[in-house]
């Protein structure tokens, strides 16, 4: 189940992108924007009901998340936050209404035999389910405005930079996964409705002004209104990944198996990354330890822990702990743990405040030129670094200032790292 | 005015109204319209309509109508959904995260794995019988590349091309998995219970035990198979003996004719780095011979130039072009049939100052050597005179005779083949030689192999096995048969039959092979890597071969097994270390005098090392001729079991020889070995019947064309091949080849033909096999077959790419032989471009320059380096079919060109890999800037870089660079363990070649700046460099002037080839040095 949910909220918004672009590319290309044949008005009192309730919600949503601190901020107080929620929730009963009244004047239309009601009727209900659903997680979850601006907001933001972080999301009530869906399917469904947005959408009253101008025709209102939303859209997905390159692996924080803290143990306790990570000196891989060296202390320290119960019942059967690798280079690049190790750089430059992370992200893009940017510095500038501690003698290492130092000439020929 | 334009038509040319009408339209008039670029255009424009459409940008309309608006046409909207859908997918899929991977650490470490870092194992190869001491890399606990033991006295480091393929042969997923019974999987103790039962019944009802072993076992292997003799040495006389079997049949002979000589089965040790003068007889020491990587590097040092007081002359008489032929001096090629005779002459020759030399040197050897060879010579003249009829060229022979005379005791005869008279004469030339303690040695604990309880030869026991005893003929002598690690069946086709009438037969060979299939039980040994063997290569050296993995199946060791089917109550391991401690103690004693009890340190010092000397100095006594040599029965039990000889004169004498990779076939299903190209014929995936070109012309046969080869045994067919330099009335075929999958493998079925057929039977049906001047007829077939050859072009195109000098040119600088002046003219000329004219800007290297010197004179050919290079970069194996179309991707290769007349050739080996160019043709014509130049004078390949599109490979004046065609197969989840992981595994569509080892030379930097010092020359080495038995390899800083390739490179026989073109290669060559001898000598 869970893994659907993560399917549904991995593609399922991309899915329903492509499918909005794909059905107006078609309506709008090829049925040329036949819409589908008018009803009955709904009256001038509804009208207002709808542009209000629309410019509430719109607003809410949208300042929520395009200025997210913002918004957290001011639903920092509990009182700011109830007077919000009420605004929100007032606004959103009123566009109900006004849907509910489009959505019943569109089936007495199909009743009376007016043709082509049936996808405006599907788009319509859609519509009003959203907003019934909204309405509902208003007054059942308290603070659904927090949810919202800690869950739904991130997650919203992580599609347009195509990388979706569904944990959160996944893990919400029932209720706010079908408010998403519901909205997701009334985004790929839209534009097959046949409904013009005009004669939903505030714009229409905009569209009717220009209309009766002369200037425009209600399809190309319909057409401006969706090729801004178009470019809208496309303006927020490059934005979004304007933060982060493709191919890198930045900011990559795989769930561990044992929920092993490296904040704990290389912050708090301070244990030297080389205590475990003991190949960093002598080899190409830094290493991953073996479960016998958290054996080390965990026999005895902190046993009742349901998570050193896991290591030591996988120690016990001779199993190895299944740990996800966070900072992986491509099969094609060569690197050098203990080149590095011993020329004095220090872990964190290339893994970030490793003792501050509870569960380790990959800090840096590890891309070639990332890699190439410190080298070709380090060369020109040929700083001195000391000689490795373990070629010298001990007598050598008492007095610190006298350790030999040598240039670093990092290389950057490609067969450093390309074999 | 013939060039003007306006005369009129040629009167002869009809000019019908028509043709006059299609010559104006087609010749619209200037003024109107210049150019056209097509005759459609032209036509179109004189007939005034408009000169282009639409159409013809796209005369097929474009692929695939999307969402264009057509009236009538519903079918447009689905197909733009599922384009839609396709690229949202596409997409989709794009923008994936890169797949979890899963880091497994050990739960408790082993604290000599740091995982990245290899280890190394001492351990001794167990791939041929010569064992040689290696050193095998292991990465995360898996062997992937093998290497020699450089503190070995005997092989010091070098390992030819089988022994470094046999890391692959760990991997092979044809091995048995199981013990198995009858064909039914078995545990190991249903096993021990049938042959210790079948062993017991056999005591009982008082027949024979017979343990059918290869040559070469170890001294606890031997130990153990006495155990086991003894365990069933029954009361009523059970007779319980062991078998030696030598598919070639060179050490039986060797061991018999100096069991007749000297008293003792044992070899000659061969030392060709003392020799003045080498004799081949046959004997292919640089291929198969024995231990060809030991004599490979003994060879080397003989023949250096630079060698005092001289480079060491080689001789070699022999029917067809072998690799040590080829490596030769002076060759006298000879069918099979006439060496007995050619050796006589020799002999006889040695022997007429026998008595005078002798004085000179007082040595008694040699006087006793004359008085038998004379005797011996009488004899087998009035035995064996149809010999005499042979054309002999004798005046070279003698010539020969008189090289070896002046050189004495620095003089070797080195024989080869399974013709005891021709090795009965050739210990003998080597006795008259007096080199007992020089070249040749025979010391008194020289040993040949298992001595006790007396062994017997294969050819008694298979005539044992033939015999019926008991009331209805119808029961065997032999109880009881159990084959340790050998395979017979391959060779004698009837074993499987004979072996019918034993109740009990067992074999412990790897796999099912023919042998196996035709026991009962299999007790399959596994891998030498994965057990404990030792070797003693010579009096007062064993080499220790340690496992370097648990084995990867349910298989257990040979030695295990004896154990187990001996009753031993000690568990392998423990019986092989207390017998090793014994040799440890007893070392221990002799060196310094005391008795003392071996440390445990001792022990672990001799497992590092992987080899204990306990005596490291060279000769102990010498072992005298006997002194009561029965010369009669000498002539006639060698000369009788000698080749026979009478031929028609259209008849061929067929030589079954071994081939360098597959030698006698064991390694049929290793596909390093079946793709390393033989290094005459160059033909990888097979074998060929190797006629002299003017035979094969006469006959009308070309490369390819399938003759049928008949004996008195059978008939096969196989592809032929013109080869230089075979003896007329010869063809040479090659063993090994096509066994059965089933039996073999699948690498081995379905290339070549099994040659084992044709082994002939010796005198009046006995089981002395024949394996040369086999009486034969070749008829053609009229069939082809396209050989695998990996290289058809053998010419220079006169470019002097490999280049050869003569001794003479080294010893007189100012008196130059013709083709040293003619190769220094051409230098001159070749080198005038190299000041500075280049295109591009030079490069200048401020740290190191890496650099190769390959030395043509020490290189043999061998291929070993080949195997290397394979094993080291993960060089995929492509198979026959890709072979033909030249696609094999071996990084180096080994170019041979011929000299001289097709009858008597000279041969040039010649490695040829990247050259890495200063001014690199390939690297100004990749578009993506995938090769390109380091700092360190390296050309740098970058395989994610290339996209494939081969220009570098077109414009490669070396044709060094491999297209990977394929995704070769790497998949095979048990082979892909050998592949080293400090080298990316290439896939399709990339251009690869050799880097120069360059994550060795990273690695070695690495290690340098950890340790916090600079390197020094040695510190890397390639893998070629590393592998090469002859040391031909050198690699280094050219930068360093005191660095050996610095050196190699400033010596006067470096050069580097297409010096006229301006690439500026980083390897030297060295030219060859043929020895013209006569100089100083006589």
């Amino acid at each position: 189940m869970t893994s659907l949910s993560v399917a549904l909220f991995t593609y399922g918004p991309f899915f329903a992108a492509f499918g909005f672009a794909a059905a107006w590319l078609y309506r709008w290309g090829i049925l040329r924007n036949r819409n589908a044949p008018a009803v009955a008005p709904v009256g001038a009192a509804t009208e207002t009901a709808l542009v209000l309730g629309f410019a509430t919600l719109f607003i809410g949503h949208v300042t929520t998340a395009v200025a997210p601190g913002a918004m957290r901020a001011l639903l920092a107080d509990p009182d700011r936050t109830a007077v919000i929620e009420t605004i929100g929730l007032v606004g959103a009963l009123l566009f109900a209404w006004g849907v509910g009244a489009r959505l019943r004047a569109r089936v007495q239309g199909a009743r009376a035999g007016v043709t082509d009601q049936m996808p405006a009727v599907i788009a319509l209900g859609l519509l009003f389910a959203v907003c019934v659903s909204g309405v509902v997680l208003t007054v059942f979850y308290r603070w659904i405005t927090i949810w919202y601006a800690y869950i739904s907001v991130p997650y919203t933001r992580s599609l347009f930079a195509l990388e979706p972080a569904t944990e959160a999301i996944v893990a919400s009530p029932f209720l706010i996964k079908f408010h998403a869906l519901l909205f997701m399917a009334l985004v790929a469904s839209w534009p097959m409705s046949g409904l013009s947005l005009a004669e939903l959408f505030p714009l229409r009253s905009v569209a009717k002004r220009f209309a009766e101008a002369g200037a425009l025709s209600t399809s190309e209102v319909d057409r401006i209104t969706h090729l801004s939303l178009l470019i809208a859209a496309l303006a927020l997905v490059m934005g979004g990944s304007l933060g982060c390159r493709v191919g890198t692996q930045q900011g990559h924080a795989p769930e561990q198996p044992i929920a092993f803290s490296h904040a704990l143990h290389a912050g708090l306790y301070e244990l030297d990354c080389q205590y475990c990570h003991a190949g960093a000196e002598r080899s190409r891989h830094a290493g991953v330890p073996s479960s016998s060296v958290c054996m080390n202390c965990h026999t005895r320290v902190k046993t009742e822990s349901p998570e050193i119960q896991r290591l030591t019942q996988l120690v016990t059967t001779n199993q190895p702990v299944p740990w996800l690798k966070v900072h992986r280079l491509p099969d094609f690049a060569f690197f050098n743990h203990a080149s590095h190790v011993s020329a004095g750089l220090v872990c964190q430059k290339c893994h970030g405040p490793v003792e501050k992370m509870v569960r380790v992200a990959q800090q840096e893009t590890m891309s070639m030129g990332w890699c190439l940017d410190c080298h070709r510095t380090l060369r020109e500038a040929r700083p001195e670094a000391p000689l490795p501690l373990a070629t010298l003698s001990p007598s050598r290492l008492l007095d610190v200032d006298k350790i030999p130092r040598r240039h670093l000439s990092p290389p950057t020929d490609c067969s450093a790292c390309h074999r | 005015m013939p060039n003007d334009p306006q005369i009129p038509p040629d009167p002869s040319e009809p000019t019908t109204p028509a043709a006059s009408a299609r010559a104006t339209s087609a010749m619209p008039s200037l003024a109107s319209r210049h150019w056209w670029q097509s005759l459609v255009e032209l036509e179109r424009s004189s007939d005034g309509a408009a000169p282009f459409t639409a159409d013809d940008e796209f005369p097929d309309g474009p692929p695939l109508v999307i969402g264009m608006p057509r009236t009538g046409d519903p079918g447009t909207r689905r197909d733009f959904f599922k384009l839609m859908g396709l690229s949202a997918t596409a997409a989709m899929a794009a923008c994936q995260r890169a797949p979890e991977q899963n880091i497994l650490p050990y739960t408790t470490k082993p604290d000599e794995v740091i995982p990245g870092v290899a280890a190394w194992y001492g351990t001794a190869c167990g791939a041929c019988p010569a064992r040689c001491g290696l050193l095998v890399k292991t990465r995360d606990g898996r062997p992937i590349k093998i290497e020699g033991n450089p503190s070995h006295p005997v092989s010091a480091g070098a390992v030819c091309a089988v022994g470094q393929a046999s890391v692959l042969g760990l991997y092979d997923a044809d091995r048995a998995r199981v013990p198995s019974i009858d064909g039914h999987s078995v545990t190991w103790t249903q096993v021990d219970a049938r042959v210790r039962d079948g062993l017991t019944k056999a005591k009982g009802a008082g027949k024979a035990i017979r343990l059918v072993v290869p040559w070469g076992l170890g001294p606890t292997e031997q130990s153990a198979l006495a155990q086991l003799c003894s365990a069933h040495e029954g009361a009523k006389q059970v007779d319980t003996r062991i078998v030696r079997f030598d598919p070639m049949g060179e050490r039986e002979a060797t061991a018999e004719t100096y069991a007749a000589l000297y008293g003792v089965g044992a070899f000659p040790e061969t030392r060709l780095d003392a020799a003045d003068v080498i004799v081949g007889v046959g004997a292919d020491f640089l291929g198969t011979w024995f231990a060809p990587a030991v004599y490979g590097r003994q060879y080397a040092a003989a023949r250096n130039p630079a060698r005092q007081p001289r480079m060491a002359r080689h001789i070699q008489l022999e029917a067809h072009l072998s690799l040590t032929g080829a490596a030769a001096d002076e060759r006298i090629i000879l069918a099979p049939s006439a060496w007995a005779s050619a050796m006589a002459l020799i002999v006889g020759a040695l022997a007429e100052d026998a008595d005078a030399r002798a004085d000179r040197e007082s040595n008694p050897t040699i006087k006793a050597a004359g008085i038998a060879a004379r005797a011996l010579l009488k004899e087998t003249a009035t035995s064996r005179g149809a010999v005499a009829n042979v054309e002999l060229p004798t005046s070279a022979l003698l010539a020969v005779a008189n090289e070896l005379r002046v050189a004495g005791s620095k003089a070797v005869l080195v024989c080869g083949g399974d013709d005891r008279h021709v090795h009965l004469l050739a210990a003998l030339g080597n006795a008259l030689l007096g080199n007992q303690a020089s070249t040749a040695v025979i010391s008194s604990t020289s040993t040949g192999g298992p001595t006790q309880p007396e062994a017997m030869s294969y050819a008694a026991f298979r005539a044992e096995l033939d015999a019926k005893v008991g009331k209805v003929g119808k029961v065997g002598k032999v109880g009881a048969v159990i084959f340790v690690g050998t395979n017979p069946a391959l060779v004698d086709a009837g074993l499987a039959q004979a072996l019918r009438g034993v109740d009990m037969t067992a074999s412990t060979a790897d796999r099912l092979d023919e042998t196996a299939r035709a026991c009962s039980v299999h007790a399959p040994e596994g891998h030498f890597l994965e057990a404990w063997t030792d070797h003693a290569p010579r009096p007062g050296v064993e080499t220790m071969g340690q496992p370097c993995v648990a084995p990867l199946f349910d298989t257990r060791p040979r030695l295990g097994s004896l154990l187990a089917w001996a009753g031993e109550a000690q568990d392998s391991f423990a019986y092989f270390k207390s017998r090793w401690m014994k040799t440890i103690a007893t070392g221990a004693s002799s060196a310094s005098g005391a008795g003392a009890e071996p440390s445990m340190l001792a022990w672990d010092a001799i497992v590092r090392e992987g080899v204990l000397v306990t005596s490291p100095s060279v000769v102990p006594a010498v072992r005298a001729l006997r002194s009561d040599l029965p010369y009669a029965d000498l002539a006639h039990a060698f000369v009788e079991s000698s080749a026979a000889t009478a031929h028609a004169s259209d008849a061929f004498e067929l030589v079954l020889h071994e081939s360098v990779a597959l030698r006698d076939g064991a390694h049929a299903n290793n596909g390093w070995l079946q793709e390393l190209p033989d290094p005459i014929t160059k033909v990888t995936w097979g074998n060929v019947a190797a006629m002299s070109p003017a035979r094969a012309r006469a006959m009308g046969l070309a490369d390819g064309d399938v003759v049928e080869i008949k004996t008195s045994a059978g008939a096969i067919r196989l592809p032929v091949l013109a080869q230089p330099g075979t003896a007329a009335g010869v063809v040479a075929v090659a063993v090994g080849y096509g066994r059965a999958r089933e039996a073999a493998g699948r690498n081995a079925a379905g290339h070549g033909v099994d040659a084992w057929s044709l082994v002939a039977r010796g005198a009046s049906g006995s089981y002395k096999f024949q394996r040369s001047a086999i009486s034969a007829t070749v008829a053609v077939s009229g069939q082809t077959s396209p050989l695998a050859i990996s290289q058809t072009h053998a010419s220079q195109e006169g470019r002097e790419l490999a280049r050869q000098i003569s001794t003479d040119d080294l010893r007189h600088p100012h008196h130059e032989s013709e083709e040293h002046e003619e190769t220094e003219r051409r230098g001159r000329a070749h080198r005038a471009p190299r000041s500075g004219n280049g295109l591009w800007p030079t490069h200048t290297y401020a740290g190191h320059r890496w650099a190769l010197a390959v030395d043509l004179n020490a290189c043999t050919g061998c291929g070993a380096c080949v195997v290397s290079c394979n094993a080291e970069n993960n060089i995929p194996v492509v198979g026959a079919e890709e072979v033909r179309r030249r696609r094999e991707m071996h990084w180096m290769r080994i170019d041979r060109y011929y000299g001289g007349t097709p009858e008597a050739p000279e041969v040039l080996h010649q490695p040829m890999m990247c050259q890495h160019c200063e001014n690199a043709p390939c690297e100004t014509v990749c578009p993506v800037l995938a090769t390109v130049h380091s700092g360190e004078g390296l050309n740098q390949q970058i395989y994610n870089r290339c996209v494939g599109t081969r220009y570098c490979a077109n414009n490669c004046p070396t044709k060094v660079r491999r297209f990977n065609w394929f995704d070769y197969p790497h998949g095979d989840s048990l082979q892909k363990m050998v592949l080293n992981p400090d080298v990316v595994v290439r896939s399709r569509g990339v251009m690869e070649k050799c880097s120069m080892c360059v994550h060795r030379i990273e690695e070695g930097r690495a290690l340098a700046n950890r340790e916090a010092r600079t390197l020094v020359d040695g510190d890397i080495q390639t893998a070629c460099q590393q592998s090469c038995p002859a040391s031909a390899i050198v690699f280094g800083d050219a930068n360093d002037a005191g660095s050996a390739v610095s050196r190699l490179a400033k010596s006067g026989r470096a050069y580097h080839i297409l010096e006229e073109i301006n690439v500026k290669p980083q390897v030297s060559y060295l030219s060859r040095v043929k020895n013209r001898g006569g100089h100083d000598h006589g």
